[in-house]
Protein backbone atom coordinates (compact mmCIF):
# COMPACT_ATOMS: atom_id res chain seq x y z
CA UNK A 1 0.00 0.00 0.00
CA UNK A 2 2.82 2.21 0.91
CA UNK A 3 4.96 1.27 -1.77
CA UNK A 4 1.99 2.62 -4.47
CA UNK A 5 1.37 5.60 -2.30
CA UNK A 6 5.27 5.96 -3.01
CA UNK A 7 4.21 5.23 -6.73
CA UNK A 8 1.62 7.77 -7.08
CA UNK A 9 3.42 10.23 -5.43
CA UNK A 10 6.24 9.79 -7.81
CA UNK A 11 4.05 9.63 -11.08
CA UNK A 12 2.63 13.04 -9.95
CA UNK A 13 5.28 15.20 -9.36
CA UNK A 14 6.68 14.04 -12.49
CA UNK A 15 3.65 15.25 -14.05
CA UNK A 16 3.46 18.09 -12.20
CA UNK A 17 6.97 18.95 -13.12
CA UNK A 18 6.59 17.86 -16.76
CA UNK A 19 3.84 20.77 -17.17
CA UNK A 20 5.36 23.26 -15.94
CA UNK A 21 8.37 22.56 -18.01
CA UNK A 22 6.67 22.74 -21.10
CA UNK A 23 4.45 25.80 -19.59
CA UNK A 24 7.78 27.35 -19.60
CA UNK A 25 9.22 26.09 -23.01
CA UNK A 26 6.25 27.58 -24.50
CA UNK A 27 6.69 30.70 -23.01
CA UNK A 28 10.52 31.62 -24.18
CA UNK A 29 9.70 29.53 -27.39
CA UNK A 30 10.54 32.63 -29.48
CA UNK A 31 10.33 31.72 -33.60
CA UNK A 32 12.89 33.71 -36.01
CA UNK A 33 11.04 33.64 -39.17
CA UNK A 34 7.34 34.33 -37.61
CA UNK A 35 9.39 37.16 -35.43
CA UNK A 36 11.08 37.96 -38.91
CA UNK A 37 7.73 38.02 -40.66
CA UNK A 38 5.86 39.80 -37.78
CA UNK A 39 8.28 42.47 -37.61
CA UNK A 40 8.02 43.35 -41.19
CA UNK A 41 3.93 43.04 -41.40
CA UNK A 42 4.14 45.72 -38.47
CA UNK A 43 6.41 47.98 -40.75
CA UNK A 44 4.50 47.92 -43.37
CA UNK A 45 5.93 50.35 -46.25
CA UNK A 46 8.95 50.68 -43.84
CA UNK A 47 9.56 46.31 -43.42
CA UNK A 48 12.75 46.78 -45.82
CA UNK A 49 14.28 48.87 -42.77
CA UNK A 50 14.83 45.25 -41.04
CA UNK A 51 17.25 43.75 -43.16
CA UNK A 52 18.45 41.00 -41.19
CA UNK A 53 17.32 39.03 -37.64
CA UNK A 54 18.35 36.80 -35.83
CA UNK A 55 18.10 34.89 -32.18
CA UNK A 56 20.73 33.32 -30.18
CA UNK A 57 19.64 32.01 -26.89
CA UNK A 58 18.13 35.02 -24.88
CA UNK A 59 19.95 37.46 -27.34
CA UNK A 60 17.91 38.61 -30.48
CA UNK A 61 20.27 40.91 -33.15
CA UNK A 62 19.11 42.64 -35.66
CA UNK A 63 20.23 44.56 -38.76
CA UNK A 64 18.19 47.70 -39.60
CA UNK A 65 17.85 50.93 -41.58
CA UNK A 66 16.06 52.80 -39.13
CA UNK A 67 16.95 56.30 -38.48
CA UNK A 68 17.97 55.36 -34.98
CA UNK A 69 20.18 52.73 -36.04
CA UNK A 70 22.60 55.92 -37.49
CA UNK A 71 21.44 58.46 -34.74
CA UNK A 72 20.50 56.76 -31.70
CA UNK A 73 20.36 59.97 -29.67
CA UNK A 74 18.49 61.37 -32.47
CA UNK A 75 20.62 64.49 -32.91
CA UNK A 76 22.29 64.11 -36.36
CA UNK A 77 25.61 65.93 -36.26
CA UNK A 78 26.19 64.99 -32.81
CA UNK A 79 28.31 67.12 -31.00
CA UNK A 80 28.85 68.10 -27.13
CA UNK A 81 26.57 70.51 -26.88
CA UNK A 82 24.00 68.86 -28.82
CA UNK A 83 24.17 65.94 -26.23
CA UNK A 84 24.53 68.51 -23.31
CA UNK A 85 21.24 70.55 -24.60
CA UNK A 86 19.00 67.53 -24.90
CA UNK A 87 20.53 66.58 -21.54
CA UNK A 88 20.04 69.63 -19.65
CA UNK A 89 23.56 70.00 -19.17
CA UNK A 90 24.01 66.99 -16.72
CA UNK A 91 27.18 65.88 -18.17
CA UNK A 92 30.59 66.59 -16.69
CA UNK A 93 33.28 66.86 -19.24
CA UNK A 94 36.73 65.77 -19.14
CA UNK A 95 39.04 65.46 -22.28
CA UNK A 96 42.26 63.86 -23.16
CA UNK A 97 44.63 63.69 -26.82
CA UNK A 98 45.75 60.41 -28.21
CA UNK A 99 49.40 59.58 -29.08
CA UNK A 100 48.26 60.58 -32.72
CA UNK A 101 47.08 63.80 -31.32
CA UNK A 102 42.90 62.98 -31.85
CA UNK A 103 41.06 64.87 -28.57
CA UNK A 104 38.65 62.37 -27.10
CA UNK A 105 36.16 64.09 -24.55
CA UNK A 106 34.15 61.52 -21.71
CA UNK A 107 30.90 62.84 -20.75
CA UNK A 108 29.88 61.71 -17.59
CA UNK A 109 27.04 61.27 -15.70
CA UNK A 110 26.56 59.36 -12.11
CA UNK A 111 27.40 55.57 -13.68
CA UNK A 112 26.86 56.71 -17.52
CA UNK A 113 29.33 57.81 -19.57
CA UNK A 114 29.70 58.77 -23.46
CA UNK A 115 32.91 59.40 -25.69
CA UNK A 116 33.07 61.82 -28.00
CA UNK A 117 36.68 61.92 -30.55
CA UNK A 118 36.63 64.91 -31.94
CA UNK A 119 38.12 64.81 -35.93
CA UNK A 120 39.40 67.55 -37.26
CA UNK A 121 37.96 68.68 -40.93
CA UNK A 122 41.38 68.36 -42.36
CA UNK A 123 41.72 64.11 -41.35
CA UNK A 124 38.12 63.64 -43.17
CA UNK A 125 39.40 65.08 -46.38
CA UNK A 126 43.23 63.33 -46.42
CA UNK A 127 44.78 67.15 -45.27
CA UNK A 128 43.29 69.02 -48.44
CA UNK A 129 41.87 71.65 -46.61
CA UNK A 130 45.36 72.88 -45.81
CA UNK A 131 44.95 75.02 -48.73
CA UNK A 132 44.16 78.31 -47.37
CA UNK A 133 41.18 78.58 -48.09
CA UNK A 134 39.79 76.02 -46.47
CA UNK A 135 41.26 76.76 -43.19
CA UNK A 136 39.52 78.33 -41.11
CA UNK A 137 35.79 77.53 -43.01
CA UNK A 138 34.67 74.19 -41.11
CA UNK A 139 34.37 73.10 -37.77
CA UNK A 140 35.69 69.92 -36.41
CA UNK A 141 33.39 66.97 -36.01
CA UNK A 142 32.65 64.31 -33.46
CA UNK A 143 32.09 60.82 -33.29
CA UNK A 144 30.62 59.22 -30.93
CA UNK A 145 32.96 55.93 -30.19
CA UNK A 146 31.35 54.37 -27.02
CA UNK A 147 28.83 54.68 -24.73
CA UNK A 148 27.78 53.47 -21.74
CA UNK A 149 24.34 54.35 -20.44
CA UNK A 150 22.89 53.12 -17.12
CA UNK A 151 21.01 56.07 -16.05
CA UNK A 152 17.05 57.17 -16.69
CA UNK A 153 17.98 60.76 -16.99
CA UNK A 154 19.61 60.23 -20.27
CA UNK A 155 17.42 60.45 -23.21
CA UNK A 156 17.86 58.72 -26.54
CA UNK A 157 15.80 58.70 -29.70
CA UNK A 158 12.34 57.68 -29.74
CA UNK A 159 12.34 58.62 -26.18
CA UNK A 160 13.82 55.21 -25.32
CA UNK A 161 15.85 55.44 -22.08
CA UNK A 162 16.77 53.32 -18.48
CA UNK A 163 13.93 51.89 -17.02
CA UNK A 164 10.86 51.61 -19.96
CA UNK A 165 9.85 47.88 -19.81
CA UNK A 166 10.20 45.73 -22.76
CA UNK A 167 6.65 46.24 -24.39
CA UNK A 168 7.32 49.97 -24.72
CA UNK A 169 10.77 49.79 -25.83
CA UNK A 170 9.96 47.23 -28.96
CA UNK A 171 6.76 49.15 -29.72
CA UNK A 172 9.35 52.33 -30.11
CA UNK A 173 12.07 50.90 -31.70
CA UNK A 174 10.81 47.76 -34.17
CA UNK A 175 7.10 49.01 -34.04
CA UNK A 176 6.08 45.40 -32.66
CA UNK A 177 5.80 43.09 -29.53
CA UNK A 178 4.24 40.05 -28.49
CA UNK A 179 4.52 37.76 -25.56
CA UNK A 180 7.18 35.60 -26.89
CA UNK A 181 9.28 38.35 -26.90
CA UNK A 182 9.78 38.38 -23.37
CA UNK A 183 12.41 35.91 -23.32
CA UNK A 184 14.79 37.96 -24.84
CA UNK A 185 17.23 39.45 -22.32
CA UNK A 186 19.38 40.96 -24.92
CA UNK A 187 18.78 43.06 -28.16
CA UNK A 188 21.82 44.36 -30.67
CA UNK A 189 20.82 46.34 -33.31
CA UNK A 190 23.75 46.82 -36.50
CA UNK A 191 23.32 49.80 -38.30
CA UNK A 192 22.81 48.16 -42.39
CA UNK A 193 26.28 49.81 -43.62
CA UNK A 194 28.42 48.48 -40.65
CA UNK A 195 30.37 51.46 -40.25
CA UNK A 196 28.23 53.64 -37.81
CA UNK A 197 26.99 51.96 -34.34
CA UNK A 198 25.94 48.73 -32.43
CA UNK A 199 23.63 49.10 -29.90
CA UNK A 200 23.12 46.70 -27.18
CA UNK A 201 20.16 46.67 -24.66
CA UNK A 202 20.13 44.71 -21.68
CA UNK A 203 17.09 43.97 -19.79
CA UNK A 204 16.13 42.96 -16.47
CA UNK A 205 13.32 41.06 -16.44
CA UNK A 206 11.39 43.12 -17.66
CA UNK A 207 12.98 46.64 -17.86
CA UNK A 208 15.52 48.06 -19.55
CA UNK A 209 18.46 47.83 -17.58
CA UNK A 210 21.57 49.42 -19.36
CA UNK A 211 22.46 50.53 -23.03
CA UNK A 212 25.86 50.25 -24.61
CA UNK A 213 26.98 52.25 -27.90
CA UNK A 214 29.82 51.47 -29.86
CA UNK A 215 31.45 52.39 -33.12
CA UNK A 216 31.94 48.67 -35.24
CA UNK A 217 35.24 49.33 -35.70
CA UNK A 218 36.01 49.71 -32.25
CA UNK A 219 38.43 52.47 -32.26
CA UNK A 220 36.63 55.12 -33.96
CA UNK A 221 39.59 57.79 -34.77
CA UNK A 222 41.99 56.42 -32.22
CA UNK B 1 61.31 32.11 -60.21
CA UNK B 2 58.46 31.93 -57.52
CA UNK B 3 54.87 31.94 -58.27
CA UNK B 4 52.91 33.25 -61.82
CA UNK B 5 52.79 36.28 -63.46
CA UNK B 6 49.13 37.24 -64.99
CA UNK B 7 49.25 39.83 -68.10
CA UNK B 8 46.10 40.72 -70.03
CA UNK B 9 44.89 39.74 -73.18
CA UNK B 10 41.76 41.42 -75.30
CA UNK B 11 39.20 40.10 -77.31
CA UNK B 12 38.81 40.21 -81.52
CA UNK B 13 37.64 43.85 -80.81
CA UNK B 14 40.53 44.65 -78.34
CA UNK B 15 38.07 44.59 -75.02
CA UNK B 16 39.82 43.14 -72.31
CA UNK B 17 38.49 39.55 -71.39
CA UNK B 18 40.90 38.61 -68.68
CA UNK B 19 44.49 37.38 -67.77
CA UNK B 20 46.45 34.78 -68.55
CA UNK B 21 49.68 33.10 -67.48
CA UNK B 22 53.11 34.26 -69.24
CA UNK B 23 55.71 33.95 -67.06
CA UNK B 24 58.53 33.45 -69.65
CA UNK B 25 58.12 36.85 -70.91
CA UNK B 26 57.15 38.60 -67.81
CA UNK B 27 60.40 39.83 -66.56
CA UNK B 28 63.25 41.89 -66.93
CA UNK B 29 66.93 41.06 -67.21
CA UNK B 30 66.60 42.53 -63.51
CA UNK B 31 63.80 40.29 -62.82
CA UNK B 32 61.76 42.93 -61.77
CA UNK B 33 57.94 42.62 -63.41
CA UNK B 34 57.71 44.10 -67.07
CA UNK B 35 54.72 46.64 -67.31
CA UNK B 36 51.76 45.33 -67.94
CA UNK B 37 52.64 41.68 -65.70
CA UNK B 38 51.05 41.02 -62.66
CA UNK B 39 51.09 38.84 -59.85
CA UNK B 40 47.71 38.81 -59.13
CA UNK B 41 44.76 40.28 -61.02
CA UNK B 42 41.41 40.64 -60.87
CA UNK B 43 38.66 40.07 -63.67
CA UNK B 44 35.17 42.06 -62.98
CA UNK B 45 32.19 40.55 -65.29
CA UNK B 46 28.96 40.76 -65.13
CA UNK B 47 27.25 37.42 -64.82
CA UNK B 48 24.66 37.34 -66.70
CA UNK B 49 23.40 39.10 -70.10
CA UNK B 50 20.44 40.73 -67.52
CA UNK B 51 22.98 43.59 -66.23
CA UNK B 52 20.76 45.35 -63.97
CA UNK B 53 20.54 49.42 -64.36
CA UNK B 54 22.01 49.51 -60.40
CA UNK B 55 23.84 47.53 -58.57
CA UNK B 56 21.50 46.28 -56.55
CA UNK B 57 22.28 42.96 -55.98
CA UNK B 58 25.37 40.54 -56.82
CA UNK B 59 25.21 40.93 -60.45
CA UNK B 60 29.21 40.33 -61.22
CA UNK B 61 31.86 38.39 -60.15
CA UNK B 62 35.09 39.24 -59.28
CA UNK B 63 38.00 36.53 -60.39
CA UNK B 64 40.71 36.89 -58.80
CA UNK B 65 43.91 35.36 -60.41
CA UNK B 66 46.10 34.03 -57.41
CA UNK B 67 49.83 34.33 -56.83
CA UNK B 68 49.89 31.06 -56.56
CA UNK B 69 48.34 30.42 -60.34
CA UNK B 70 45.09 29.37 -58.82
CA UNK B 71 41.75 31.63 -59.85
CA UNK B 72 38.56 31.90 -57.35
CA UNK B 73 35.75 33.86 -58.27
CA UNK B 74 33.69 36.00 -55.37
CA UNK B 75 30.18 37.88 -55.64
CA UNK B 76 30.36 41.36 -56.38
CA UNK B 77 28.89 44.30 -58.17
CA UNK B 78 30.41 47.13 -59.86
CA UNK B 79 27.74 49.41 -60.24
CA UNK B 80 26.42 51.84 -58.28
CA UNK B 81 23.16 51.65 -55.56
CA UNK B 82 21.63 54.10 -58.07
CA UNK B 83 23.29 54.74 -61.30
CA UNK B 84 21.54 57.92 -61.80
CA UNK B 85 22.77 59.66 -58.97
CA UNK B 86 26.53 58.19 -59.21
CA UNK B 87 29.12 57.43 -61.40
CA UNK B 88 29.72 53.98 -62.85
CA UNK B 89 33.47 53.22 -64.01
CA UNK B 90 33.82 52.79 -67.97
CA UNK B 91 35.10 49.11 -68.72
CA UNK B 92 38.49 48.59 -69.25
CA UNK B 93 42.07 47.99 -67.27
CA UNK B 94 43.16 49.61 -64.27
CA UNK B 95 45.33 48.59 -61.45
CA UNK B 96 45.14 48.12 -57.71
CA UNK B 97 46.98 48.92 -54.66
CA UNK B 98 46.59 47.28 -51.41
CA UNK B 99 45.35 50.26 -49.18
CA UNK B 100 42.20 51.45 -47.04
CA UNK B 101 38.53 52.13 -47.56
CA UNK B 102 37.84 55.53 -47.53
CA UNK B 103 41.68 55.85 -48.94
CA UNK B 104 42.04 59.51 -47.63
CA UNK B 105 40.85 58.41 -43.88
CA UNK B 106 37.19 59.01 -42.42
CA UNK B 107 36.29 57.98 -39.55
CA UNK B 108 36.07 54.51 -39.56
CA UNK B 109 38.65 53.60 -42.64
CA UNK B 110 39.48 49.72 -43.05
CA UNK B 111 42.13 47.52 -45.08
CA UNK B 112 40.82 47.60 -48.82
CA UNK B 113 42.06 48.22 -52.53
CA UNK B 114 42.21 51.43 -54.22
CA UNK B 115 41.78 52.02 -57.85
CA UNK B 116 43.68 53.70 -60.14
CA UNK B 117 43.95 54.17 -63.85
CA UNK B 118 47.08 52.40 -65.20
CA UNK B 119 49.07 56.00 -65.55
CA UNK B 120 48.29 56.17 -61.56
CA UNK B 121 45.04 58.78 -61.36
CA UNK B 122 42.40 58.18 -59.46
CA UNK B 123 40.28 59.88 -61.89
CA UNK B 124 38.83 56.58 -63.69
CA UNK B 125 36.62 57.34 -66.93
CA UNK B 126 33.27 57.34 -66.23
CA UNK B 127 30.83 54.69 -68.16
CA UNK B 128 29.06 57.05 -70.24
CA UNK B 129 31.51 60.00 -70.00
CA UNK B 130 29.15 62.10 -67.61
CA UNK B 131 29.23 61.67 -64.07
CA UNK B 132 25.70 62.37 -62.99
CA UNK B 133 27.28 63.09 -59.07
CA UNK B 134 29.78 65.83 -60.54
CA UNK B 135 28.65 66.26 -64.28
CA UNK B 136 32.50 65.28 -65.17
CA UNK B 137 33.81 62.36 -67.43
CA UNK B 138 35.47 60.50 -64.82
CA UNK B 139 34.25 59.09 -61.14
CA UNK B 140 37.00 59.47 -58.40
CA UNK B 141 37.99 57.50 -55.55
CA UNK B 142 36.76 54.15 -56.37
CA UNK B 143 38.12 51.30 -53.97
CA UNK B 144 37.30 47.31 -53.92
CA UNK B 145 35.67 47.14 -50.64
CA UNK B 146 33.32 44.99 -48.77
CA UNK B 147 29.11 45.87 -48.91
CA UNK B 148 27.23 46.90 -45.87
CA UNK B 149 26.57 44.99 -42.95
CA UNK B 150 24.97 41.10 -43.53
CA UNK B 151 25.60 42.02 -47.14
CA UNK B 152 23.10 44.68 -46.99
CA UNK B 153 23.45 46.79 -50.58
CA UNK B 154 21.64 50.30 -50.84
CA UNK B 155 21.53 53.49 -48.81
CA UNK B 156 21.18 53.68 -45.44
CA UNK B 157 19.50 56.28 -43.25
CA UNK B 158 21.93 58.79 -42.86
CA UNK B 159 22.25 58.88 -46.76
CA UNK B 160 25.51 57.19 -47.23
CA UNK B 161 25.27 54.34 -50.17
CA UNK B 162 27.51 50.83 -50.06
CA UNK B 163 28.71 51.92 -53.89
CA UNK B 164 28.95 55.76 -55.09
CA UNK B 165 31.07 53.61 -57.94
CA UNK B 166 33.34 51.68 -55.38
CA UNK B 167 33.28 47.90 -56.48
CA UNK B 168 31.23 45.97 -53.66
CA UNK B 169 32.48 42.18 -52.81
CA UNK B 170 30.43 39.93 -50.15
CA UNK B 171 30.96 40.27 -46.97
CA UNK B 172 29.61 36.85 -46.50
CA UNK B 173 28.71 35.09 -42.58
CA UNK B 174 31.04 37.39 -40.01
CA UNK B 175 32.97 38.83 -43.46
CA UNK B 176 34.52 35.47 -44.15
CA UNK B 177 34.07 36.49 -48.44
CA UNK B 178 35.68 39.50 -47.77
CA UNK B 179 38.29 38.54 -45.48
CA UNK B 180 39.21 35.56 -48.19
CA UNK B 181 39.12 38.12 -51.02
CA UNK B 182 41.19 40.48 -49.27
CA UNK B 183 43.75 37.26 -47.94
CA UNK B 184 44.66 37.03 -51.36
CA UNK B 185 46.74 40.31 -52.07
CA UNK B 186 49.84 41.76 -50.69
CA UNK B 187 49.75 44.60 -48.39
CA UNK B 188 53.43 45.08 -49.10
CA UNK B 189 52.78 47.22 -52.22
CA UNK B 190 53.06 45.77 -55.69
CA UNK B 191 50.21 46.88 -58.45
CA UNK B 192 47.57 44.18 -58.72
CA UNK B 193 46.07 44.00 -61.97
CA UNK B 194 41.81 45.01 -62.70
CA UNK B 195 39.81 44.32 -65.46
CA UNK B 196 36.18 45.52 -65.57
CA UNK B 197 34.46 43.73 -68.17
CA UNK B 198 31.00 44.58 -69.26
CA UNK B 199 29.99 42.24 -71.11
CA UNK B 200 28.46 39.06 -69.76
CA UNK B 201 30.13 35.90 -69.10
CA UNK B 202 30.01 33.50 -72.23
CA UNK B 203 26.65 31.71 -72.51
CA UNK B 204 26.92 28.17 -70.65
CA UNK B 205 28.78 25.17 -73.08
CA UNK B 206 26.50 22.93 -72.61
CA UNK B 207 26.90 19.27 -74.64
CA UNK B 208 24.68 20.53 -77.17
CA UNK B 209 27.86 22.34 -78.62
CA UNK B 210 29.41 18.23 -78.88
CA UNK B 211 26.22 16.94 -80.95
CA UNK B 212 25.88 20.25 -83.00
CA UNK B 213 29.46 18.90 -84.71
CA UNK B 214 28.52 17.46 -87.56
CA UNK B 215 30.24 13.88 -88.31
CA UNK B 216 32.25 13.99 -91.69
CA UNK B 217 30.80 11.40 -94.17
CA UNK B 218 32.42 7.96 -94.42
CA UNK B 219 35.40 8.59 -96.74
CA UNK B 220 35.94 12.12 -96.30
CA UNK B 221 39.24 13.92 -96.36
CA UNK B 222 41.97 13.73 -93.67
CA UNK B 223 41.58 17.18 -92.97
CA UNK B 224 37.82 16.78 -92.29
CA UNK B 225 38.30 14.26 -89.79
CA UNK B 226 40.62 16.23 -88.12
CA UNK B 227 38.58 19.54 -88.44
CA UNK B 228 36.33 17.43 -86.17
CA UNK B 229 37.99 16.06 -83.72
CA UNK B 230 39.45 19.23 -83.15
CA UNK B 231 36.25 20.72 -83.02
CA UNK B 232 35.31 17.98 -80.28
CA UNK B 233 38.50 18.21 -78.35
CA UNK B 234 37.83 22.38 -77.69
CA UNK B 235 34.29 21.81 -76.93
CA UNK B 236 35.66 19.19 -74.28
CA UNK B 237 37.75 21.77 -73.08
CA UNK B 238 35.64 24.76 -72.01
CA UNK B 239 33.17 21.82 -70.96
CA UNK B 240 35.90 21.18 -68.54
CA UNK B 241 36.84 24.34 -67.63
CA UNK B 242 33.12 25.59 -67.53
CA UNK B 243 32.68 22.46 -64.65
CA UNK B 244 36.12 23.83 -63.06
CA UNK B 245 34.63 27.14 -62.69
CA UNK B 246 31.42 26.15 -61.66
CA UNK B 247 33.49 24.66 -58.71
CA UNK B 248 32.26 20.91 -59.94
CA UNK B 249 35.40 19.83 -60.89
CA UNK B 250 38.64 19.79 -57.97
CA UNK B 251 41.80 21.20 -59.36
CA UNK B 252 42.99 17.94 -59.32
CA UNK B 253 40.21 16.39 -61.58
CA UNK B 254 40.52 19.68 -64.31
CA UNK B 255 44.15 18.74 -64.64
CA UNK B 256 43.92 15.53 -64.52
CA UNK B 257 41.28 15.90 -67.25
CA UNK B 258 42.76 18.59 -69.16
CA UNK B 259 45.45 16.15 -69.41
CA UNK B 260 43.37 13.65 -70.81
CA UNK B 261 42.00 15.75 -73.16
CA UNK B 262 45.81 17.24 -74.46
CA UNK B 263 46.76 13.42 -75.14
CA UNK B 264 43.79 13.19 -76.97
CA UNK B 265 44.16 16.08 -79.09
CA UNK B 266 47.86 14.48 -79.70
CA UNK B 267 46.87 11.62 -80.71
CA UNK B 268 44.79 13.01 -83.52
CA UNK B 269 47.19 15.41 -84.82
CA UNK B 270 49.38 11.95 -84.73
CA UNK B 271 46.57 9.76 -86.49
CA UNK B 272 45.68 12.11 -89.09
CA UNK B 273 49.30 13.75 -89.87
CA UNK B 274 51.01 10.47 -90.30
Amino acid sequence: MRKNYILLLFVLLQQLYSCSNKKNREEIYLDENDLRTNIRQSLGEDSADLHFLKVKSDTLEITSNFEWSFFPFGIKDISINKIQDINHFIFHISSTKNQRGTVIHRMTFNESYLDLVEVSDSILNGGFDKLAEHNYSKPNKFYLRYSLIKDSQIKLALDVKIGINKDDFFRKTIKYYDKTMDSIRVFINNDVLGTEYVQVFVFDGNILREILIYNPSGNGQN
Amino acid sequence: MEGLEWKSIKDANCNYTGFEWDSKNAYNADKSLKEGYYKTAILIQEKSANVPKDGAYFHAVATVYKEDGTTEDYNATSLPVDASKYGTVAAGIYIAKYGQHPMNGGTNPYPALNVYTLNGSRQLPDVGGDNPATGVSYVEGVNIHKTGKDDFIGIGSNGNATSQGCINIERGFEDANWNDFLSNFSNQGGDIGVIINRTPLKPKVSTEILTSIQKPQLGSSNISWELYYRKRAIAYHQLAILSYKNKELSVGKFYSRMGKLENNLANTYQQFRK
